[in-house]
């Protein structure tokens, strides 16, 4: 019999969106306790990020309406880098803008810094250039250092749990979501650094996963974002929504590979509006043309060269940073030490660079107040972005969970469990514990075969063809690999093959979805990019792609875009 | 035109410390090798090694990048960070000093968090900032920010030659956030922190020999913070005599 636990509120997550819903529901007076597959503050997307966005800091002629406005139709590139015209989930967008000026706030009182200058103002940094190649907008800000941003909040939300005093797991990989008459009941767990199974019994769960985008071998996500939360909602009986929207970075150093996660951010950078300048392998400009165009149009302008054979998807152009001082870069920019620390004279030389996957406007289907369709379950953050997977957002999310989810906590009392799922996980997640068979392939090796499926298959430009032989084999890897997949000893001492095989599960099923979705989606939209497609369909397609599991089956359906604030132009108000 | 980015081709070889203290009566080491990529990276050769060969090496990493401060380990009996460090051919990597091991090269953070929980790891203020954004200059915040670069990484700690002899010492990388907190202008915690780190096996035991940030990757220079945190404490005491004095409450 497992241990169960008991608690309000169960956290699943420990980026920026489970940190703040962790802090939101203590400070509402919930039990809380919070789940997290890395560390605390130490995992997922968060401690990457270089800024935050802050919409309420805009510089005229920009104004509340003007952000919003670009939030929806991907002007300026969205909001933060990647459009998902149309197909936000306009009230929550707007809600995120409205309630930013609070989350700062609290998070200043709570010890964050956000860059000043002399005269106490905020240092905003560029959101795009106006055609004169003017820095346009500023309307984001950083922490303190263009690099360290999600770091330094990461450290002062977790200041904050610990002087709360709310219990947190690291290293605890939540597998499945308790349900019992269609209502959220809990999680099941593995703390893996001991290997035990055991239990949460809960009024709420929040899943605050983070995106599910390391899926592709080549990914700004970091290792944990396997999809975990988006299979255990589905699962649960929650839907999924437009999880084909996957933007795409073309900035990321190519090498050493360790380093695919750093950006060499082709958007102007605080303080001086400086961005990169970029070369191609014989020393000409590369994308001149698009350097200061928005990031669908760098991204696709780069893509293009790789179809035509004259760069790398991984490699073959280069930023330079050439015509900007040392000393400038040594202010602002976290960067530069990593450049320094590969020899490289920032003055001389340039760096090379190749294209990942970065992050997911889909995920769970939420409503504004962050609630799944199963009673008690939440979704914040990456895992369910309603818009622009960013800091911000999950800042949003974890606020906007908290506030729900302790309410239902005050309303219902613990429910009972169905002690026949808890049997069959804890089967399910020691089955996968396994040393045989002897000729078989540990989970890590099945793990970087779907990463390679997918960046071959599931690139950024992709079309029916590529798409059903990425299907085909993903079928086989589920066929042929994942029977012969076991670790290389049954010790349940922090066996990190164990918990790839249970990743592995959730990346097959998730990554189905995801090409069912694209091949579904006969358009092109924002960074969801066909060949076989290449224009907006709006009479079609701006519409939302919905998946719920019938029966353990797949079912997708179309809903109409909710345009109550806003609609494109020429869309007659219905 | 850029430089040839160096060391590619050929082989890498390794020596990897393992260790599963439920299975195994004593650790060995065992050798590897991997194909030598551009600027590869330590943890380059552990990806290598458990994603393509099916090696089941643990050992922790999240972002890649120098931002989560769990990759650390032993490299040539230094403490690095394997997503940072270059791999070396020839090297000997192991779990890093002074933590209990778990398996192979994952340690056992939890007991250092303690120490880190303990010197109130957050912002105290007296009240309630009445506005935002609060009146502040960078000029103000730099001395906080150096000491804010930490990734408590903890490789500092590993380095830390005092660590090992005195368990109850706090440590660089507890004293580095505590420095980054009293140097916060906003800050009114420093009686709370002073407190745990100024006891008798706290702060005196080091001997600023600087071990800690020779090996920070972060440029959070620890034996600075430590440095810092010396003189503050002994500020605070004279304060505390003169007023002792000054109130004549002194037998
Ligand atoms: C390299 C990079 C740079 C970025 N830069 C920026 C930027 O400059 N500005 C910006 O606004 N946004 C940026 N983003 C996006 C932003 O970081 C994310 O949208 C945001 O951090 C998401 O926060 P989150 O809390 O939802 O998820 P994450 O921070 O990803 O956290 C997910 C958490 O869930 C845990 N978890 C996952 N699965 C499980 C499980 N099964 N059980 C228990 N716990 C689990 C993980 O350990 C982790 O703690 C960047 C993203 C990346 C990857
Ligand atoms: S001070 Fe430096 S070495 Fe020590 S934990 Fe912080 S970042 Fe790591
Ligand atoms: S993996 Fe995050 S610091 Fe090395």
């Amino acid at each position: 019999m497992p241990t169960i636990l008991e608690t309000d509120v169960v956290v699943v997550g420990g980026g920026m969106a489970g940190a703040y819903a962790a802090i939101g529901a203590s400070r509402q007076g919930s039990k809380v306790l919070l789940l997290s597959k890395g560390f605390l503050a130490k995992s997922g997307c968060s401690p990457m990020a270089a800024f935050l966005s802050v919409p309420p800091y805009y510089t005229p002629p920009d104004s509340e309406q003007s952000i919003f406005e670009d939030g929806v139709t991907g002007g300026a590139s969205g909001i933060a880098g990647g459009s998902y015209i149309f197909l936000a989930n306009q009230e929550a967008l707007k809600d995120t803008f409205d309630k930013a000026p609070q989350i700062l706030a609290d998070l200043e009182a709570m010890g964050v810094y956000f860059r000043r200058d002399e005269e106490g103002k905020f240092v905003l940094l560029g959101s795009g250039f106006d055609k004169d190649g003017k820095v346009r907008k500023p309307r984001f800000s950083l922490a303190w250092n263009f690099g360290l941003t999600g770091k330094s909040i990461m450290d002062v939300l977790k200041g904050e749990i610990i002087k709360r005093g709310i219990p947190y797991k690291d290293e605890v990989r939540v597998t499945k979501v308790l349900t019992n008459g269609g209502a959220a009941v809990g999680v099941t767990a593995i703390d893996y650094s001991t290997g035990e199974f055991f239990v949460v019994r809960a009024k709420s769960v929040i899943l605050a996963t983070g995106s599910g985008v390391y899926l592709w071998r080549y990914t700004t996500a970091s290792r944990e974002c396997t999809g975990d939360g988006h299979m255990m909602a589905l699962r649960a009986g929650a839907e999924l929504t437009d999880i084909e929207f996957v933007t795409w970075h073309f900035a990321d150093v190519a090498w050493p590979e360790a380093w695919r996660r750093l950006q060499m951010y082709p958007q102007p950078y605080p303080g001086s509006g400086f961005y990169p300048q970029w070369y191609d392998s014989k020393g000409n400009r590369f994308i001149k043309d698009v350097e200061i165009g928005s990031k669908e149009a760098q991204a696709m302008a780069v893509a293009r060269s790789v179809v035509g054979g004259t760069v790398q998807k991984r490699g073959g152009y280069y930023a330079s940073w050439r015509h900007v001082s040392e000393d400038e870069l040594k202010e602002w920019f976290q960067n530069y030490y990593h450049l320094k620390k590969l020899g490289l004279d920032i003055s001389l030389d340039m760096i090379e660079c190749g294209m990942s996957s970065h992050s997911w406007h889909g995920g769970i289907r939420t409503n504004g107040k962050t609630e799944t369709s199963v009673p008690g379950l939440y979704g914040a953050g990456g895992v369910a972005p309603n818009h622009y997977p960013r800091l911000h957002t999950a800042l949003w999310g974890g606020k906007v969970a908290a506030i729900y989810a302790s309410e239902r906590a005050a309303d219902v009392s613990l429910q009972d469990l169905d002690m026949v799922q808890v049997e069959d996980e804890e089967a399910r997640v020691t089955g996968l514990l396994r040393t045989e068979p002897a000729n078989g392939k540990s989970p890590t090796q099945v793990k970087r075969r779907i990463w390679d499926l997918f960046f071959d298959k599931m690139w950024y430009i992709k079309d029916a063809e590529t798409m059903k032989k990425g299907l085909e084999e993903l079928r086989s890897i589920r066929e042929n690999d994942v029977p012969m997949m076991r670790a290389s000893s049954k010790s349940r001492n922090s066996n990190q093959e164990w918990v790839d095989a249970l990743d592995v599960i959730d990346m097959l099923d998730l990554g189905e979805l995801l090409i069912m979705s694209s091949l579904r989606r006969e358009e092109s939209r924002g960074p969801f990019v066909r060949g076989d497609f290449p224009s907006t369909d709006d009479e079609r397609w701006m519409k939302n792609l919905v998946i719920k599991l019938k029966d353990g089956k797949p079912e997708y359906r179309t809903e109409p875009v909710a345009l109550t604030l806003m609609r494109p132009k020429g869309v007659v108000p219905s | 035109m850029s430089r040839q980015p160096g060391g590619e081709g050929g082989d890498i070889h390794v020596t990897i410390y393992r260790f599963d203290p439920s299975t195994d009566a004593a650790p060995r080491y065992e050798q590897y090798s991997a194909p030598r990529t551009k600027y590869m990276r330590i943890i380059d050769v552990l990806e290598y090694l458990t994603e393509v060969k099916g090696i089941g090496i643990a050992y922790r990493s999240s972002c890649g990048i120098k931002k989560c401060g769990t990759c650390g380990v032993m490299a040539n009996g230094v403490p690095k960070l394997a997503c940072y460090e270059a791999a070396q051919d020839g090297m000997t990597i192991e779990p890093l000093r002074n933590f209990r091991v778990i398996r192979d090269l994952v340690t056992d953070r939890a007991p250092y968090q303690e120490k880190i929980d303990s010197i109130t790891p957050f912002l105290v203020r007296d009240s309630q900032p009445g506005k935002f954004p609060e009146d502040l200059r960078h000029s103000q915040m730099i001395e906080r920010n150096r000491f804010d670069q930490c990734i408590t990484c903890l490789l500092c700690v590993a380095a830390c030659p005092i660590m090992e002899s005195n368990p109850s010492f706090v440590g660089p990388a507890a004293a580095t956030r505590a420095a980054a907190l009293l140097e916060d202008v906003r800050d009114a915690g420093a009686e709370a922190r002073l407190d745990t780190l100024a006891d008798e096996f706290g702060l005196w035991r080091c001997h600023m020999i600087g071990e800690c940030t020779e090996v920070c990757p972060a440029h959070a220079e620890p034996a600075l913070a430590i440095q810092r945190l010396r003189r503050r404490s002994v500020k605070r005491t004279l304060r505390a005599m003169v007023r002792r004095v000054g109130g004549g409450h002194r037998p």
